[in-house]
């Protein structure tokens, strides 16, 4: 177990490499100096240009440039933004929390309400009620995350005006208007997840149903509903924490684009800001946070499949 | 076995793409219930690509400006935006690059990563671990954020776009040519063909690619929906085309602007954009059942972003 563990985290922490390595020379590939946008385009001399470039260590050749840019980013500094002049660093700091508490409220909603009405669209596999389930779900995988951004926006600016008007309010500052402004984010990313969940749990359970140890219980009287929730569902989980796992870049695309639709300070719009204005610092920062946070679920998930699956454990 | 005998062997090339080259395929498609409905759709699509200069009512680029923001009439049918132009003509102008971006970036993922994964199961070793690494790496980057960092170091526009849609999806497609590759390499079919002095290339070619094709297929099939779902993504954030060409992505992100006072504005393209989507889904169904009747229809994995 341990040495599955070890072999796990020895995978993970080599992707972490290779990912740091593409994000570093995406940085130095995007178009536009570091040192053009800090001196400005006109009006400098060639030794402005040398002098900040020395500052910078730009002068340096990558690989150097590369191994002193991964030391500060493992403690935490991701240097200055040459645009807005604030740290990098402290930046993130702010929009991280609002992410995460999408992206968490997101995943605890989709499974609340996805595994049971899997489960429900699985019992009542081929009937009525499942042709009505499942060209519901098609519909769903058309819509886009922008697409029901703006339908939950056409009904919201009709229907509940009060929620439509707040803008992005800090839970510090106050709770209600909080509460308030996350309603109509969360519900646009929460809808296509957890049509998602519903349609893997669906067919994950529908296999486990048709085995044998269904039949036995079944035959010894354990009640229906015991054997869909507990026996049923409990085997059909690992597959669906996997899925749930590879949902979770699903759902950091759908993060950038509803924090985009709603104007909430997070780290999809940081990082869409600061493509806009060549920010440098500030694009490779957002970027290495959604890719190694995206790299550490996925191995997390990888990492609980034997623990909900014990066939999976090596003896 | 002589060398006549060997290259004579059409049966490995004939075998495989069976299901492709027999007629019945596209009778088969118009017989399955979505197949129909996607084909009619896409049709409809292609043909305003091909056709929708001359279809559509007003010039999608020129806006009367006696005419802002005005609503749904019978003069503009779905109104138009803050320019005055017509928004039914500039979802119809649209859909040409919605058809072209769809198909051309799963065209080009397709044939690239057919070339990666093909060549990569056939010689093993060296060359296929760091072709396979360097895939891995880049599914360590959910889709849209890759697609978006792409376009980042690309700059925004069409091409870019493209490009950076069918890098995204490209480790799919070795992924899937590599192991159906692994599945004929030590066949004895293609021992023969090394034996009677057959080349590489013509190996790869002739024997190699019609066995990787069926299941090539069907994943762009799968793809056409989630690679137009990326494009929209990129365009409604601002990464696609440049402004004055219509795109049904950005007239969205631009409508958002003005969702109080014209809420009519994002009827047409959202109503275009999912009907699309819609069709692409259901023909991606609809051919995976026809090529791989094994497969249950059921569980998609790859859904949406």
């Amino acid at each position: 177990m341990t040495r599955l563990l070890l072999a796990r985290l020895g995978a993970m922490f080599s992707v972490l490499l290779a990912v740091s390595v593409l994000v570093f020379a995406m940085g130095s590939l995007i178009p536009g100096d570091l040192t053009s946008v800090i001196v400005g385009q006109e009006g400098a001399t060639e030794e402005q240009f040398a002098k900040v470039r020395a500052d910078l260590g730009l002068d340096q050749p990558l690989p150097v440039q590369y191994v002193r840019w991964l030391g500060n980013a493992l403690r935490g500094d991701f240097g200055t933004s040459p645009i807005t002049g604030r740290s990098v660093t402290a930046d993130l700091a702010q929009q991280i929390p609002v992410s995460v508490e999408l992206a968490l409220l997101c995943l605890f909603f989709s499974t609340a309400l996805g595994l049971p009405a899997g489960v429900l669209a699985a019992v009542h596999a081929n009937r009525r009620l499942d042709v009505l389930i499942r060209s519901q779900l098609l519909v769903a995988f058309s819509v886009p995350t922008f697409v029901v951004g703006i339908l939950v926006l056409l009904v919201g600016s009709r229907l509940a005006p009060d929620l439509f008007r707040v803008s992005f309010t800090a839970w510090s500052q106050d709770p209600g208007a909080h509460i308030r402004s996350m309603v109509m984010p969360l519900l646009t990313i929460t809808l296509p997840i957890t049509a998602m969940t519903m349609q893997m749990t669906r067919s994950a359970m529908l296999e486990v149903l048709g085995d044998p140890f269904i039949v036995t219980a079944r035959a010894s009287g354990v009640r229906l509903q015991r054997i869909y929730y507990l026996h049923a569902l409990r085997n059909a989980l690992p597959p669906i924490v996997t899925f749930i796992g590879f949902q979770f870049g699903v759902m950091l695309g759908g993060l950038i684009v509803v924090e985009q639709i709603f104007s909430l300070p997070g780290l999809g719009r940081g990082m869409l800001e600061a493509i806009a204005t060549r920010d440098y610092p500030m694009v490779t920062a957002t970027t290495l946070v959604f890719a190694v946070s995206f790299v550490f679920i996925n191995a997390l998930v990888d990492m609980l499949y034997p623990v909900l699956d014990p066939r999976q454990r090596p003896r | 076995m002589t060398s006549d005998q060997a290259t004579d062997l059409p049966a490995p090339a004939a075998t495989a793409p069976a299901r492709l080259r027999r007629e019945g395929f596209v009778f088969e498609l118009l017989r399955h219930r979505g197949g129909v409905f996607g084909v009619a759709v896409l049709a409809l699509f292609v043909f305003l690509a091909l056709a929708g200069r001359l279809v559509m009512p007003y010039d999608s680029n020129v806006g009367e400006l006696a005419s802002t923001l005005s609503g749904p009439t019978w003069r503009h049918l779905f109104g138009t935006d803050e320019l005055g132009r017509d928004t039914f003509s500039r979802v119809i102008d649209g859909s040409r690059i919605a058809v072209v971006v769809a198909f051309l970036s799963v065209a080009v993922a397709a044939v690239a990563g057919v070339a990666i994964g093909v060549v990569g199961g056939y010689f093993g070793g060296k060359i296929d671990t760091v072709l396979n690494r360097s895939q891995d790496v880049l599914f360590a980057f959910p889709t849209l954020l890759l697609a978006i960092i792409i376009v980042a170091v690309l700059g925004p526009g069409l091409v870019n776009a493209v490009l950076a849609i069918a890098i995204v999806y490209t480790p799919r497609f070795a992924r899937i040519a590599r192991a159906s590759a692994l599945g004929v390499k030590s066949s004895e079919y293609l021992d023969a063909a090394r034996l009677a002095g057959v080349t590489t290339p013509a190996i790869l070619v002739r024997h190699m690619l019609p066995n990787v094709m069926p299941s090539v297929i069907v994943l762009a099939a799968l793809s056409m929906s989630t690679a137009q779902l990326a494009y929209a993504s990129l365009s409604f954030l601002g990464l696609g085309v440049s402004p004055p060409q219509a795109d049904w992505g950005s007239m969205l992100s631009k409508a958002r602007d003005f969702i109080t006072i014209a809420p009519w504005l994002t009827v047409a393209p959202m109503v275009a954009l999912v009907a699309l989507m819609l069709a692409f889904n259901v023909l991606g169904d609809a051919i995976r059942d026809v090529l791989d009747p094994r497969h249950s229809s059921g569980a998609r994995p790859e859904a949406a972003l």
